[in-house]
């Protein structure tokens, strides 16, 4: 059964993942996304009852905070590969958080998530739930897409 | 003693975080070694000495899942702990990996204090008197 307020539950689960592993603070809603050179995107599909796609972008500078604060290392120190690890860690967690209060029962299968060039457009198929949350650092764009029961 | 721990998870930078959190917790540890996948686990649990293996479940070649299977199959093998790291919180997914054989299940996201202290228990557990 979905939850009555999904865009909610996009928001628990960016501040719980976030709060806990990579020590950076909501500081609430973002009017818009952030978006340009530097930023970064992440999706991945998962496998279940329901199935679909989940993905992250994060405005440009975010992702080079975050991953320091997730790897305790400083930000200078960072190559882009890790960079680029950490975000997809990032949209691995938030994925396995936001599916598990969409489902508490039903299992599901996360693919391994990958680095997008632009922003994923929804799928006709799909029902495109997603919020934009403001960071101390910038923003974070969050989308669920869940495929339509046939 | 000083433990030697074996991280199991296709990220590198979760095996990363994880080895950070293990580094800063103060527990004894040996040496660290990591592996990309259940495959590459077995394959270096078959050569160097481990006192706990830490996991994710969701990983390319060979899962935690299998893992676990196969370390519980293996007479030489089936005493080392395994603690599970996994983002699949499901009721199920969880008494099931214990059915299994693990010793303990872990879901992300933890706070580090939590790790540390899962891993204080079950090698506690396991390594008493």
């Amino acid at each position: 059964m979905p939850p009555s307020d999904p865009a909610q539950m996009l928001f628990d689960s960016a501040s719980e993942v976030l709060e806990t592993m990579f020590f950076t603070s909501i500081v609430g809603d973002a009017a818009r996304e952030d978006s340009g050179a530097g930023s970064l995107s992440a999706s991945l599909t998962f496998r279940g009852n329901p199935s679909g796609k989940f993905g992250v972008s994060l405005s440009p500078g975010t992702p080079r905070s975050i991953a320091a604060n997730f790897l305790g290392l400083e930000e200078e120190a960072l190559s882009d590969a890790q960079i680029g690890e950490v975000v997809c860690e990032l949209a691995n967690m938030l994925c396995g958080s936001v599916l598990s209060r969409l489902e508490k029962h039903n299992r599901f299968e996360l693919l391994q998530p990958e680095l997008q060039p632009q922003e994923v457009p929804s799928s006709t198929e799909c029902n495109r739930v997603s919020r934009v949350i403001a960071l101390e650092e910038g923003t974070l764009g969050l989308w669920l897409d869940l495929e339509q029961a046939v | 003693m000083a433990y030697n721990v074996l991280i199991v998870d296709d990220s590198r930078a979760m095996r990363s975080f994880v080895r950070r959190v293990l580094d800063l917790s103060g527990l004894a540890l040996g040496s660290c070694f990591e592996a990309g996948n259940g495959k590459e686990a077995l394959d270096l649990l078959r050569v160097e000495r481990v006192d706990l293996v830490l996991t994710d479940l969701n990983m390319p070649t060979m899962s935690g899942e299998q893992l676990v299977q196969l370390l519980e199959a293996d007479d030489s093998l089936r005493s080392i702990p395994v603690l599970v790291l996994s983002t699949d919180r499901t009721e199920g997914r969880v008494q099931q990996m214990l059915t299994l054989g693990a010793k303990g299940y872990v879901t992300k996201p933890f706070l580090p204090e939590t790790l540390r202290e899962e891993v204080e228990r079950v090698l506690g557990c396991h390594y008493a008197a």
